[in-house]
């Protein structure tokens, strides 16, 4: 089988759909969705989160895109029953994710739920997201940690950090948005084409890359999910590199502030 | 203040800003780019900065001091046409490594199909 063929229905306890283009193409046949992980070092954890996805969502395409891991992650997924795309080096978590994309874009899926390797994001919350895309008729979903009720514990600076990015994309966007950082995220096949231009990072597709959807024009919600507590000592931010984010950001949001949508990159 | 390196650091600025911005180069080059033209815009802006360079380059007065600070432009200037474009190949090297990775998974898929047939 060159490129798995199986679907899910968005359907499946879902709200019903309002009105809206996109919506109206997902009734008229199954959508096809794919559930995208991008991983790096992951063996520990790949294996039961792989197989925890398969339990609640038998039958949908799974893809891990392995960033150049020194570990087993590749064989596990394998063995759990992903799909594989194995970058021949470390590229970045942005770079790994828009490999996704394209995957997605080419086999014609028309939902792409991605979520993190390391167990962080919860499969039973894979249904919450989708579903709300859905319901919205909005062209991508974040999965946000802070809103509602629900608590999620993060250390001091991270959470300031957050916090920081958090008010300040809001504060450009006009709108709130209170978890820019989520990784967690599902969309449509609109957002995958935006996603697969030449701009999207490398590194850390986060709060300037929501401003830039803004100012596109694309329409984004966030949706209250459950997180779980990553495991220790397996971030993307330790050594100096929280240092070099605080700063690409800032300087990526400026400059995407200050582009404003002067430079629209024009939608197929 | 000297009129000529003033300019010459706000220009590097706004032309770091809008490489970035044009996506010509990665916001990972820019930050040294920044802190240089920041630097520049230090020296052209206090005398006692740039005599204190002079003491540490022991060039000892402003005049061969500026004669340094115009070759380290023309210098930086060059390294900055080369941090463009390795943020160019860098580029095309992600391309590469992408289109890659899912030929290797043709190759493996059309494998697997032929060994079960």
């Amino acid at each position: 089988m060159t490129q798995a063929r199986r679907t899910e229905r968005l359907d499946q306890g879902a709200p019903e759909p309002r009105e809206g283009g996109h919506l109206r193409l997902l009734q008229s046949r199954a959508p096809r969705v794919l559930i995208l992980i991008p991983c790096l070092n992951e063996g520990p954890r790949i294996g039961a989160l792989l197989r925890e996805v398969h339990k609640l969502h038998p039958g949908t395409d799974i893809l891990v895109v392995d960033d150049g891991s020194q570990d087993d992650s590749v064989q596990r997924a394998r063995a759990a029953g992903a799909e594989v795309l194995q970058l021949p080096f470390h590229l970045g978590y942005g770079a790994a994710l828009q490999t996704g994309y394209r995957y997605a874009l080419d086999g014609g899926y028309d939902v792409v739920v991605q979520m993190d390797g390391d167990g962080q994001h919860p499969a039973d919350e894979i249904a919450t997201l989708l579903g709300a895309l859905q319901q919205s008729g909005c062209d991508l979903v974040i999965g946000s940690r802070f809103l509602g009720r629900r608590c999620y514990r993060i250390p001091g600076l991270r959470r300031l950090g957050i916090s920081l990015f958090s008010k300040l994309v809001s504060c450009l966007a006009g709108r709130q948005i209170t978890d820019p950082t989520s990784g967690f995220q599902a969309m449509n096949r609109r957002m995958l084409s935006f996603y697969q231009q030449d701009f999207y990072p490398y590194d850390y597709p986060d709060a300037d890359l929501l401003l830039r959807v803004h100012y596109e024009g694309l329409s984004f919600q966030e949706q209250a999910v459950e997180m779980l507590a990553g495991p220790p000592g397996k971030s993307m931010h330790s050594g100096l590199s929280p240092i070099y984010y605080v700063y690409k950001l800032l300087l990526s949001l400026g400059l995407t502030w200050l582009s404003g949508s002067l430079r629209r990159s024009p939608l197929p | 203040m000297h009129i000529a390196p003033l300019l010459a650091a706000l220009i590097l600025l706004l032309v770091v800003g809008e490489l970035v911005r044009r996506r010509r180069l990665r916001e990972e080059f820019s930050w040294m780019w920044i802190l240089a033209a920041g630097g520049a815009l230090v020296l052209s802006l206090s005398a006692r900065s740039r005599e204190l360079l002079g003491k540490l380059l022991g060039t000892g007065d402003d005049t061969h001091t500026s004669v340094i600070a115009v070759a380290l432009l023309f210098l930086a200037g060059i390294c900055l046409d080369l941090s463009s474009k390795v943020s160019r190949l860098a580029g095309g090297q992600k391309t590469i490594a992408q289109d890659l990775s899912r030929l290797r998974k043709e190759v493996r898929d059309l494998r697997r199909d032929e060994e079960a047939s």
